[in-house]
């Protein structure tokens, strides 16, 4: 194989190694992983030219996302800039005249089309927003080691997992009850046939007409698992609006949305794994000492420090009203190391 | 070893961040071809607006600013070329790459902008060092590859590359941009020619790269 005698700077010229570190997939992740599993002396080289490739750096200032909101409020009002005259309207077009598809005839008519359209999204978004505009939102960010319960107006109850986001409405409006959720929370929804009731997370819609359940959109490679405790639930990819592909869930029964291949897969859970943090039971996966601890980080909102390399693997464990102590003295005891809890941070010597 | 934090801060995550508040545009649109969104917008759609702002308004600022580097400057051409976008939305035609067109469409106003500046007060006019390209010195990854000795080689050999070729290595590298993209960008008529731009490009550090591996040779 060429690749068995390239040096790092052949790897950095290289079209196949480029494309693999700008945008790697399946493919070309087999092949390197593979290449270098077969070249063990070359992987000093591969992470080298790929680190090149990745620290390519041009010169900016920083911009806030306040200033990002600022100029975007400028541009919905319409307010030009004090440099607008000096850019003449000819830049516009010859520029445009590139990227025009010439309509001809035809354009007329597409344009009364396109007018048409407008005037009905402006009709429509008129009816919408006169309402709309009334509306207050509450949004919270709940930090690691925290949990929080809402209560909404129309009696329905949210508890919200740590860091997680949730926005919903103070008062619901409208035909839909929306609720827009990024990370993980527990819904116990009241029952209203008239009025669905919609969790809007990650990559699905979760419909709902009493009912309760978890929805959990943090998770590993942006899959968003959907568990129902009680009653029916209706999964539907966001994306597409191919009500085929929707889903509905039954008691006791789980789905993951895979986003990569947006594929529903449906299983039967386990109660606590899935439910159990609601109740604060704390149910550590089994897993390496890093992916117990990413659990732990996340229920408790410490930071580790983990000195020593020794190889630790912990094979899960079930705690009820856990304190950090508690947890920290049993895994320390079955994977053997001791531990200092020093404020918001412990200290883990293997 | 110090734990990581276990979120990816990835460009996508990013997105989704600023977005965040805008609704949930982001996951309307980010699955839509450039055609659908931008097909969207010239319907009058508030939403694919939105998205498409700020999507690539960190790109489009830090694109513009290679070419002058004046932050509020920027931010007003900026300003004013979307507000053009949504007066103008009907009279824009298609477009092939959503991203491509925004970047030409920014070059040439930035461009305008310096020309008729340059034209109104000739003493001020200074020579500014377009895409000027370094070695990042904050990337700190875990395994470390590159030494600080190693980086300073580069940094020589990059200092080589003319304007073109650090404008095209923005593009490919920085920007995460195809060939077809960078063509129309740049004004080059094929593909071929833009391939034969970023391999000349990465070939300047040969130049170097005696220099490199006796470095390589003496970590080893």
């Amino acid at each position: 194989m060429k690749y068995s005698s390239y040096k790092v700077l052949d790897f950095v010229e290289d079209e196949y190694f480029q494309n693999w570190v700008k945008n790697p997939n399946e493919e070309s992740n087999i092949f390197w992983n593979s290449f270098i599993s077969n070249h063990i002396a070359k992987v000093h080289e591969v992470k080298e030219a790929k680190e090149i490739l990745l620290s390519f750096k041009f010169d900016t200032e920083e911009i806030s996302d306040s200033e990002i909101q600022a100029v975007h409020s400028n541009i919905l009002n319409g307010k030009k800039s004090r440099h607008a005259n000096i850019i003449s309207s000819k830049t516009n077009l010859s520029n445009l005249n590139q990227f025009k598809i010439r309509f001809g005839r035809f354009a007329a008519v597409i344009t009364f089309f396109i007018a048409a359209l407008l005037g009905f999204i402006l009709l429509y978004n008129q009816k919408n927003g006169t309402s709309s505009d009334h509306i207050k939102f509450i949004e919270a960010n709940i930090p690691k080691g925290a949990k929080k319960t809402f209560r909404l107006s129309d009696g329905s109850e949210i508890k919200v997992n740590s860091d997680s986001y949730i926005k919903f409405p103070e008062k619901f409006s409208g035909n839909t009850r929306e609720v827009i959720l990024e990370g993980e929370a527990y819904f116990k929804v009241t029952p209203n046939k008239s009025l669905p009731f919609l969790v809007k997370s990650g990559f699905v819609t979760t419909k709902v007409l009493g009912t309760s359940f978890n929805v959990n959109s943090r998770t590993e490679n942006n899959n968003v698992h959907v568990a129902v405790e009680e009653g029916k639930v209706e999964v539907i990819p966001a994306e597409n609006s191919d009500v085929d592909s929707s889903v509905i869930l039954h008691k006791n029964e789980m789905v993951s949305y895979n986003k990569e291949n947006k594929e529903m897969i449906i299983k039967n859970l386990e109660y606590e794994q899935i439910f159990g943090w609601k109740d604060n039971i704390l149910i550590l996966k089994k897993g390496s000492l890093k992916e117990v601890l990413t659990q732990l980080q996340e229920w408790y909102g410490v930071e580790f420090e983990i000195k020593g390399t020794k190889k630790v693997y912990y094979s899960g464990g079930r705690f009820s009203n856990p304190s950090l102590e508690m947890v920290m003295n049993g895994l320390s005891f079955s994977s053997k190391f001791s531990y200092k809890i020093d404020s918001n941070k412990v200290i883990i010597n293997l | 070893m110090k734990m990581e934090s276990t979120k990816i801060e990835n460009l996508e995550d990013q997105k989704v961040f600023k977005l965040k508040n805008t609704n949930s545009l982001y996951h309307v649109f980010s699955r839509k071809t450039d055609q659908e969104i931008w097909n969207a917008f010239q319907a009058g759609n508030e939403g694919a607006f939105n998205y498409i702002y700020f999507t690539f308004f960190t790109s489009l600022y830090n694109y513009c600013s290679q070419f002058y580097n004046d932050k509020e400057t920027v931010k007003d051409l900026i300003q004013d070329f979307f507000i053009y976008l949504r007066e103008n939305c009907k009279n824009l035609g298609e477009i092939t790459y959503l991203k491509a067109y925004l970047f030409k469409s920014m070059r040439r106003r930035v461009q305008a902008y310096i020309k008729q500046k340059n034209r109104l007060s000739a003493k001020e006019k200074k020579e500014f060092h377009e895409f000027r390209i370094s070695i990042s010195q904050e990337r700190q990854m875990v395994n470390q590859a590159l030494n600080e000795e190693k980086k300073k080689v580069l940094q020589e050999a990059l200092n080589l590359l003319t304007k073109r070729q650090r404008e095209a290595i923005f593009y490919y590298f920085y920007e995460n941009l195809g060939y077809e993209e960078i063509a129309l960008i740049m004004d080059i008529s094929n593909v071929k020619s833009v391939r034969n731009l970023i391999y000349r490009s990465l070939n300047v550090m040969r130049v170097q790269s005696n220099k490199y591996d006796k470095i390589l040779f003496c970590f080893l």
